[in-house]
């Protein structure tokens, strides 16, 4: 058995331990909405907690990260440690009243509440929609997280296009086994997995690498690059990150269906803040890896990797990815490499799983339960939701095959989107004084979407508009322009009678 | 044995906590004004070594009013 068998052997025992997790949780599935997509609200600490991490931590986190600490330097660092944080606030603030409202009005997706507060049916399909959209740019980057694991660990054996679609549809079948339930008890395990693997994969390539630790490091870069030892991003890039990936991330149905999953406001606020730990710490050997990786990029390694070879992966993948799953390859071995690759997988298929739920369920609940087929029994319901997982599947999957470049930039669009969520919710979260009616909330939050895919240039390009240099800074415009139109459209429309009857009615809940 | 905080309590306490948490991000983009290659703390470059004080403090203020918060008030 060559060490790339060895490699390819533990990822798959990985995948048929999810796979019988997934096919337990099916076993002890109730046939209701409820039970498949929020645990029947019933989750406690530990995997409300490693749900929401395993979830927000994807093939991003591992991959990405780690690219981007090589090729931009500690930027990353300074960056991703203060919307880490921001993120897991936002749980702890927003996300407890969440919860509540969603308890108490029994909403179980974000176009839910958000109907139900503005009471408007066209927000609910905007919603739906808009967001079932946006989310496929996260499928994509985990089909390319998936591919390029893939074909690194199993040293060309299982090239990437067919790479992706296995691993893709592994994590498929255990989420149309066991529903979002599957993709909880999935949480636990690869919640668990991928933090040890960085921590191991950090610890390990650092300590072959650079036996001084990070300040040794640090010195050889003070040479060789300095320019890796800075903030390189503006105070706007900054702003834009930090709002996209802090409120703006955690508002995407994936993670905010997990503020339903919590039992209580404790169990709630306990997962966040074990989120803001678990998050913002797992950079830390990511970093580690990533400024080891400029090192060996700017002198090379005779006989293991070639100076710069960052730009020939670049040239092979697309985007400069791989930088992670080739780092683990060449410094550790075979049985760890197996490993730690696996909680790369893990890391891509535990948000993969949440989209694929998420977004079915936003199309289920919000869409043909509502519109196409009302009244049906609700095994009907799942069934529906079960297909639409393989056809997102199978979307995401196409997309990654045109190799559509760095993750961070990809993923960056869709937060982006959520980004857009913002004003609507808080007026829902925050129900002092009613400001913004439905005619507010659609608007501001229709244009912020189309600003957000008109400025990112990825989809700009397509309308010949003056895009941005980074999507982040395209949330910002959108965000800009979103919260003007919705007070300015909100404020010189009539709000129904009826819509401030459930604001009254959300306020006690809140305040009462 | 806690007593619950009454509504007006918690919105008081979560008002003081959104003012630190905008106090606290603001701070982040202080690395700005120290934004070099030059060892600092520990042969860190003084951005990253700033960095993770800053991520060092935000981390115990969390975890202090999230206790704080969970005791009761």
């Amino acid at each position: 058995m060559d060490a790339y068998q060895i490699t390819t052997s533990i990822i798959f025992v990985y995948c048929v331990l999810v796979i019988i997790i997934g096919f337990l949780s099916g076993r002890v599935l109730k046939k209701s909405l409820e039970d498949f997509y929020v645990l029947s609200r019933r989750a406690g600490i530990l995997v409300t907690f490693l749900a929401t991490a395993a979830t927000y931590h994807s093939a991003f986190a591992f991959l990405t990260s780690v690219a981007t600490f090589a090729t931009t330097g500690i930027t990353f660092w300074v960056a991703s440690s203060a919307w880490t944080t921001l993120a897991a606030v936002f749980m702890y603030l927003a996300g407890v009243r969440l919860m509540k409202l969603g308890k108490a009005r029994g909403h179980i997706s974000p176009a839910d509440a958000l109907a139900d507060f503005y009471k408007s049916e066209l927000l609910r399909v905007l919603v739906a929609a808009i967001m079932a959209i946006f989310v496929i740019a996260y499928i994509v980057v985990q089909a390319v997280g998936l591919g390029l694991i893939m074909d690194i660990g199993s040293g060309g054996a299982i090239p990437y296009a067919y790479g992706s679609l296995l691993l893709m549809v592994v994590a498929t079948i255990y989420m149309i086994l066991g529903g979002l339930r599957a993709a909880y008890w999935t949480d636990v395990l690869q919640g668990v997995w991928m933090y040890v693997g960085v921590f191991l994969a950090g610890v390990l390539i650092l300590g072959r690498l650079a036996p001084g630790g990070l300040p040794d490091v640090m010195n050889q870069l003070r040479q060789l690059k300095p320019g890796l030892l800075t903030m390189n991003w503006d105070p706007l890039m900054m702003l834009g990150t930090l709002m996209i990936y802090g409120p703006g991330l955690m508002l995407l149905p994936h993670l905010w269906i997990k503020y339903y999953v919590a039992k209580d406001e404790k169990a709630l606020k306990a997962s966040a803040l074990g989120t803001a730990i678990y998050l913002s710490s797992y950079y830390i050997p990511a970093a580690m890896v990533g400024l080891a990786a400029a090192v060996v990029n700017e002198v090379g390694m005779p006989g293991v990797l070639d100076k710069g070879f960052i730009s020939a992966l670049t040239k092979q993948y697309g985007s400069a990815d791989a930088v992670m799953a080739t780092m683990i390859i060449k410094f550790t071995h075979p049985v760890l490499a197996g490993f730690l690759l696996a909680g790369a997988v893990s890391a891509a298929m535990s948000t993969l799983d949440s989209f694929l739920g998420s977004t079915s369920l936003l199309l289920t609940r919000d869409i043909y339960q509502r519109y196409v087929r009302p009244g049906k029994p609700e095994s009907e319901y799942v069934l529906v939701s079960r297909v639409l997982m393989f056809v997102w599947m199978l979307i995401g999957w196409y997309f990654a095959l045109l190799k559509p470049g760095l993750i961070f930039d990809i993923t960056s669009i869709a937060v982006a989107g959520g980004l857009q969520l913002v004003p609507m919710t808080l007026q829902m979260v925050i129900p002092k004084a009613k400001i913004i009616n439905k005619y507010g909330a659609i608007s501001g939050f229709a244009v912020g979407s189309v600003l957000v895919a008109l400025f990112t240039a990825q989809t700009g390009k397509y309308f010949g508009m003056p895009v941005t240099y980074h999507a982040a800074v395209a949330g910002l415009i959108g965000l800009a322009a979103n919260i003007v139109v919705t007070l300015v459209v909100s404020f010189v429309t009539r709000t129904p009678k009826e819509e401030l009857e459930v604001f009254e009615g959300y306020k006690s809940i809140l305040y009462k | 044995m806690t007593q619950p905080a009454t509504p007006k309590h918690r919105g008081k306490r979560e008002s003081l906590f959104v003012a630190i948490v905008i106090v606290l991000w603001a701070a982040a983009f202080g690395v700005y004004l120290v934004n070099s290659p030059a060892p600092s703390l520990w042969g860190l470059s003084s951005t990253y070594a700033y960095s993770l004080m800053w991520w060092t403090v935000t981390i115990l203020v969390l975890i202090a009013y999230a206790v704080y918060d969970l005791m009761g008030g």
